[in-house]
């Protein structure tokens, strides 16, 4: 029993690591996206909205290629998210609008657009729940031999996914001249500016990439923890992600074990054997543990751990 | 690189016309000053030979091509680089980070083949003379470790070269938030000298240094000199132009006025062209007559995150002189002032204020009648014969009429603790106290108001009622507009689009208009026209004049010295002393700004 | 690339304006949203072929054909009217309180407490007085908390609030399930404790209310010693310590005037519209009326404007996807593109953009050539 919760909270925080490990590299460049949400429900959308285009060529959910349509699903929520870090690089870079409330727009139209495409989708749903089969499954090792296995070896592709690209981003910051680069743009653009380093560039690219791991949660959401449910809201993730990059001081590697305490944290009502008035008092202690992080890293303030000093202001070199 | 020409540059902000139609050479080689007052576009220039401004119309020819600088990276191309008066450092860095950063790829390559050649070429030199001994050989393989990739060592080595080469001291793996200003300034100067740039353009360097680090910084300049490298520094200081430059280019209102060979002229010449009338550089400094103790600074300690800022400070402030306060920026001489004006709390010690009363009758200005009745209890008033008074026993309204007759008269100066006070509390008291703070936007003024609502900030609270009297704040600023020549378009307009001088007349006739009995500045004349700067001196000295006790927070040693009566050095939070500008040096007030001593 | 393109020709130089007439303002502003209606109809277009003119159409119809409807647009223009004006001052002093949505959820629920255990037992004015209390008092504690912790410990208030948003949610869902003992998970439609209706209507009291409270805060921002204070700090916190404006105390303050609206606007939604309540009650509008507020420039007059605007819009698409059929948070994706544009339009409110039509030109000849 135990190991199956341990297992389900790896599974479930994945979606927050995508989300964290995104935003952590988007707030790196200097651009606080409250948007991440939004880009989770359209990743998620776009990945099925392109599977959905393969299954209309099939007449019957078993005919499905489950590795094409692995592939396929994941392209098209990388797509979906670099465009919606173009959109919101767009507006705050090029035409320097303010950073929240582009951020809070672009939420608000992507949980609009995401139950408004769901419903369109609902003529799939049975391809959905056989294709969220090759997500879970396609690169598993083994499941159910032995304890080890269970936990380490038996996750579908975006679980393993998921940590590498966190472990990846960590090396990144801290071993390579484009991290180095990527610090500066967000702790202080005039520097970096004045190094040669194109603050534009980096910020609209940090942003799509950011965005584009950020929507893979939103796919893994829908096609391999809820099998192929799509009708589902992801918000409340995206912001709780939000909360882990602040959690995690910034840095992915943090953000792995943060991720599955909170994922951890957030399904463990199901596991307990309580009232139904229990369960809703165990949802909130997510939330609740995030405030307390945020407070006792407010009180704490050691100077390596704080947000970048460029955060959420916009850059322009002609300012006087 | 052999010179650089720029023709007919010309660059607009908005109306103001930062640049206009100018022409001017560089030549290899040389130390060039480029002098101008503040606003009279030094800085703008530069910004366009590095990149950062773009003009609107001219051209720019390095060696007799035509080449457009887009960026500060393009800059860096044609080996220029410039050192900004705001240092653009990232604070969490390390100094070589802070180095590397912005190098590319084909720099690091660059950076391989250079090791190598250099190798080679030492070889070279050996062939025919000797074989090389197994040791050389050694060393030169083990200098060749440089991949060509990202590597700090590799910029360390190359850091610590160049340091010996000129002459710098700095800590490769050192934190820039804990760096000391002259630091930080000495970093982004190696940065510059890592990239190989042949020119280097610097912006006011002096501003922040003691007159010691000013001469570490021009051997530096010189030693760069003889290394064939051309030095552009950015001054509106005479003094170090005739000191340091082989020629000077003067600007004014962003036009250019003319260039002449530094040997060949002198500082009233300059102070002409650059203002464009013969000036009297003289500060106007009248004897104090009758100075009286005004406030007290006993043993005042200050801690901020475990480091004592101010450490039992002693000080004497009198009304009818100007007292000066010198030192290092980051001395503790803001957190002094803000410590007195109730905006920093001290963690020991008293801040005494001796409000002059003494034979002045009471008013209700300042007090009230159950303040009056207390204070007549405690035996602090005489009756215009000089007896006691005793208030026990009469009515109100005839003591109304008592202080309307002007009877209550003060025995003696006031007493009043300002320790722990809030801004707010001082104001209560009736103490008279006005702070024109370094950071004028940022803490005097708000931007974003226009003149009306800012001088509405010391007033706003005064009134029944529950909405804000703008007619009385709206008076005063006509008032300061006429008198001292503020240009603004209208009283609506955000102060914020104002110019510097202008914002600085507002704060400081605002700050005077309450003729206040404490006037604290600091830095006042920072950024200010030379006309502007001798106003507000002679405003100081009015207001000296007035009885109010002045206190004068500033980094140019040379005003110190001409316009205040007495003179204080504090250095990492201690009065280092305080000394009689008439008799004392600069490189005495030097040694005391560094913590020295000198006999006295 | 394309930036450089931008900065470094010459066929488009774009440059900072430095002020701009108000007249030139408004122009834009209006454009911008003409532009954003413009848009919408297209997006609506795309999904349903055709209604291009039906969008238009249906704002009409949606919005101004009956009684009713004209009702409930300005209940929606009141609420989110209201909402905004809770978060200007707190905006305006740069304090990111994100956290209506469950202030004023908070706030309901009080409102509920009152209807269901003490309004059956007195009379309806004083059920109404102590719902009121009841709404206020939550709403004001809800908004304190994060507001304390900023005060004293510097905590980023905007996470902070939007966590409280979750928590709120919690809590009434778990009162629900406490108190609902049949499992429906359902508060019934309450009997006693409501506000009365007007000319047998329920809204009008709500729309009375939104107004009297919009011209009395106006006043309260533009021209009160407060609001003075609230100006200061959002110009400049160093200069608002710098005249003695006590930061902490004004924020408190400020932060209880935002509970306290918010408890104003649970109790209407409450007692003065649905007479009940579920963790979707106030659905959406507490982030809706952050960019209300945002976008009007924590203007009182504006805001008014922007919320009719909003509210317009969004029972014009909800009468599209009734009579197209489209269903699904349409709405949603109407208003978020028509926010999208409005904000682009800002751009040109704080930038200059100059075309040089003769270099159009010599690059045409160039070209030919």
């Amino acid at each position: 029993m135990f190991i199956t919760f341990l297992r389900n909270a790896i599974r479930f925080s994945t979606i927050f690591l995508f989300g964290s490990t995104g935003e952590t590299i988007v707030e790196k460049s200097g651009h606080l996206n409250m948007g991440i949400p939004g880009v989770m429900c359209i990743g998620a959308l776009a990945g099925c909205a392109g599977m959905s285009i393969y299954f209309n060529t099939l007449t019957d959910p078993s005919q499905i290629n489950l590795f094409g349509a692995v592939v396929l699903g994941i392209l098209f929520t990388i797509v979906s998210g670099a465009i919606c870090g173009v959109i919101f690089s767009f507006f705050t870079v090029t035409l320097r609008c303010n950073q929240n409330i582009t951020g809070l727009t672009l939420t608000t139209l992507g949980a609009g657009i995401n139950l408004f495409v769901f419903k369109r989708l609902e003529t799939f749903s049975s391809y959905f729940g056989k294709a969220s089969d090759g997500f879970r499954n396609l690169f598993q090792v083994e499941v159910g031999a032995n304890w080890f296995t269970d936990v380490f070896l038996s996750y579908g592709i975006l679980v393993y996914l998921a940590i590498i690209i966190a472990v990846v981003a960590t090396i990144i910051f801290s071993k390579t001249r484009v991290g180095l680069n990527l610090k500066a743009v967000g702790e202080s653009p005039a520097t970096a500016d004045s190094a040669g380093i194109s603050v534009t560039r980096y910020r609209y690219l940090a942003t799509i990439i950011g965005c584009s791991i950020a929507s893979l949660g939103g796919l893994f959401m829908i096609m391999d923890y809820l099998g192929g449910n799509i009708e589902y809201g992801l918000d409340e993730y995206g912001w709780l992600a939000v909360a882990i990059v602040i959690f995690s001081m910034w840095k992915p590697h943090f953000g792995i074990l943060a991720s599955f305490i909170f994922g951890a944290l957030y399904i463990a009502p199901s596991y307990l054997n309580a009232s139904f008035a229990m369960k809703n008092v165990i949802k909130m202690i997510p939330y609740v543990v995030t405030i307390a992080v945020l407070v006792v890293t407010s009180i704490l303030n050691k100077k390596g751990n704080q947000p970048p000093e460029g955060l959420g202001i916009n850059y322009d070199r002609e300012k006087r | 690189m052999k010179s650089i020409r720029l023709e007919n540059i010309s660059k607009a902000f908005g109306w103001i016309k930062a640049l206009d139609d100018i022409s001017l050479q560089i030549n290899e080689g040389e130390i060039l000053a480029l002098l101008g007052e503040n606003g009279s576009g030094k800085t703008s220039l530069m910004n366009v030979i590095a990149g950062i401004y773009h003009p609107d119309q001219g051209d720019v020819f390095i060696d007799d091509e035509k080449v457009t600088i887009s960026s500060p990276k393009d800059a860096f191309k044609y080996k220029i680089g410039m050192i900004h008066q705001h240092f653009k450092l990232v604070n969490v860095f390390t100094a070589v980070e802070n180095i590397v950063l912005g190098l590319e790829k084909s720099d690091y390559k660059k950076f391989k083949e250079e090791q190598i050649k250099t190798e080679e070429e030492f070889f070279a030199k050996l062939k025919g003379v000797r074989e090389p001994s197994n040791v050389e050989v050694a060393n030169a393989k083990s200098r060749i470790y440089h991949s060509g990739k990202y590597d700090l060592n590799f910029a360390r080595q190359k850091v610590i070269q160049i340091c010996n080469q000129y002459g710098f001291k700095i800590d490769p793996d050192k934190h820039v938030y804990d760096m000391s200003v002259s630091e930080k300034q000495n970093l982004e100067i190696v940065k510059a000298l890592f990239r190989g740039v042949d020119l280097l353009i610097l912006d006011e360097p002096t501003a922040v240094l003691t007159p010691q680090e000013i001469k570490v910084l021009f051997k530096i300049l010189k030693n760069m000199k003889a290394d064939g490298k051309t030095v552009i520094i950015i001054t509106h200081k005479l003094n170090e132009v005739m000191e340091i430059s082989d020629r000077v280019e003067v600007l004014r209102k962003g036009k250019y006025i003319g260039g002449v060979k530094t040997s060949e002229t002198n500082p009233a010449q300059l102070t002409e062209m650059m203002v464009g009338k013969k000036v009297e550089l003289e500060i106007r400094r009248d004897t104090p007559v009758n100075p009286d103790l005004r406030l007290e600074i006993n043993n005042v300690t200050l801690v901020k995150e475990g480091v004592k800022v101010l450490d039992n400070v002693n000080l004497q402030v009198n009304g009818g002189e100007i007292l000066g306060i010198a030192g290092i920026s980051g001395s503790g001489q803001k957190e002094l002032l803000e410590c007195v004006a109730g905006l920093q709390k001290a963690k020991s010690g008293d801040i005494i204020f001796h409000n002059p009363k003494e034979n002045k009758p009471v008013t209700f200005f300042h007090k009230d009648l159950k303040q009056i009745k207390e204070l007549a209890a405690q035996g602090k008033f005489h009756d215009p014969d000089g007896n006691k008074i005793d208030l026990t026993g009469l009515k109100d309204k005839e003591i109304r009429k008592m202080v309307e007759e002007e009877k209550i008269i003060f025995y003696e100066n006031e007493i009043m603790p300002l320790n722990d006070k809030t801004p707010l509390e001082i104001r209560n008291l009736g103490i008279k106290l006005s702070f024109v703070p370094e950071d004028r936007l940022g803490m005097g003024l708000v931007g974003e108001m226009n003149l009306t609502q800012n001088m509405a900030l010391r007033s706003f609270r005064k009134g029944k009622g529950m909405n804000v009297e703008m007619k009385k704040p709206e008076r005063l600023a006509e008032h300061i507009v006429k008198e001292f020549g503020v240009v603004t378009p209208n009283l609506n307009t955000p102060v914020g689009r104002l110019s510097g001088g202008n914002i600085q007349k507002l704060l400081v006739g605002r700050e005077i208009s309450s003729n206040p009995k404490i006037l604290m500045t600091a830095y006042p004349v920072r950024g200010l026209d030379i006309n502007t700067s001798y106003y507000i001196y002679n405003l100081l000295n009015d207001q000296k004049n007035a009885r109010c006790a002045v206190i004068y927070v500033g980094e140019d040693l040379d005003v110190l010295l001409a316009l205040c009566d007495r003179l204080a050095v504090i250095y990492q939070g201690k009065i280092t002393g305080v000394v009689d500008p008439h008799k004392v040096t600069k490189e005495q007030v030097g040694i005391l700004m560094t913590g020295g001593s000198i006999d006295a | 690339m394309l930036k450089n393109f931008f900065k470094e020709n010459d066929f488009i130089r774009i440059s900072r304006r430095m002020e701009i007439p108000t007249w030139k303002k408004w122009v834009f502003k209006i454009a911008g949203v003409l532009a954003g209606f413009l848009f919408a109809a297209i997006v609506v277009s795309f999904i349903s072929p055709g209604s291009f003119f039906k969008f238009f159409e249906s704002l009409i119809v949606g919005n101004f054909t009956t009684v009713r409807k004209l009702l409930v647009l300005f209940e929606e223009v009141a609420i989110l009217f209201l909402i905004s004006c809770a978060l200007a001052p707190a905006f305006k002093m740069k304090f990111w309180n994100i956290g209506a949505e469950g202030q004023v959820l908070m706030a309901c629920l009080g409102t509920v407490i009152g209807m269901f255990f003490i309004a059956p037992n007195v009379p309806n004015a004083v059920a109404l007085i102590i719902e009121l209390l009841l709404a206020v008092t939550f709403g004001v504690v809800w908004s304190l908390i994060p507001t304390l912790f900023k005060a004293f410990f510097n905590t980023n208030e905007t996470l902070f609030t939007l966590m409280m948003n979750y928590i709120a949610k919690g809590i009434v869902a778990l009162m629900i399930t406490l108190w609902i003992k049949n499992g429906s998970g359902v508060i019934p439609v309450l009997e006693y404790g409501r506000l009365p209706r007007i000319g047998g209507q329920n809204y009008i009291i709500n729309i009375i209310v939104a107004v009297v409270i919009g011209v009395i805060f106006a006043f309260y921002m533009m021209r009160s010693k407060q609001g003075f204070e609230i100006s200061v700090l959002g110009g400049s916190r160093n200069t608002a310590k710098y005249v003695g404006i006590d930061v902490k105390k004004v924020l408190i303050r400020t932060m209880i005037i935002t509970g306290v609206i918010c408890g104003i606007v649970g109790f209407l939604l409450v007692a003065g519209a649905s007479y009940s309540m579920n963790e979707n009650t106030v659905s959406g509008r507490g982030f809706t009326a952050i960019l209300v507020c945002w976008l009007a420039g924590f203007n009182i007059p504006e805001m008014a404007g922007v919320s009719f605007l909003v509210a317009f819009m969004k029972y014009g698409a909800r009468e599209v996807e009734s009579s197209l059929h489209v269903g699904g948070s349409f709405v949603d994706i109407v208003v978020g593109v028509f926010f999208f544009v409005v904000i682009a339009s800002n751009f040109f409110i704080t930038n200059q953009v100059k075309i040089n039509f003769k270099a159009f030109k010599k690059k045409k000849k160039e070209v030919i050539e």
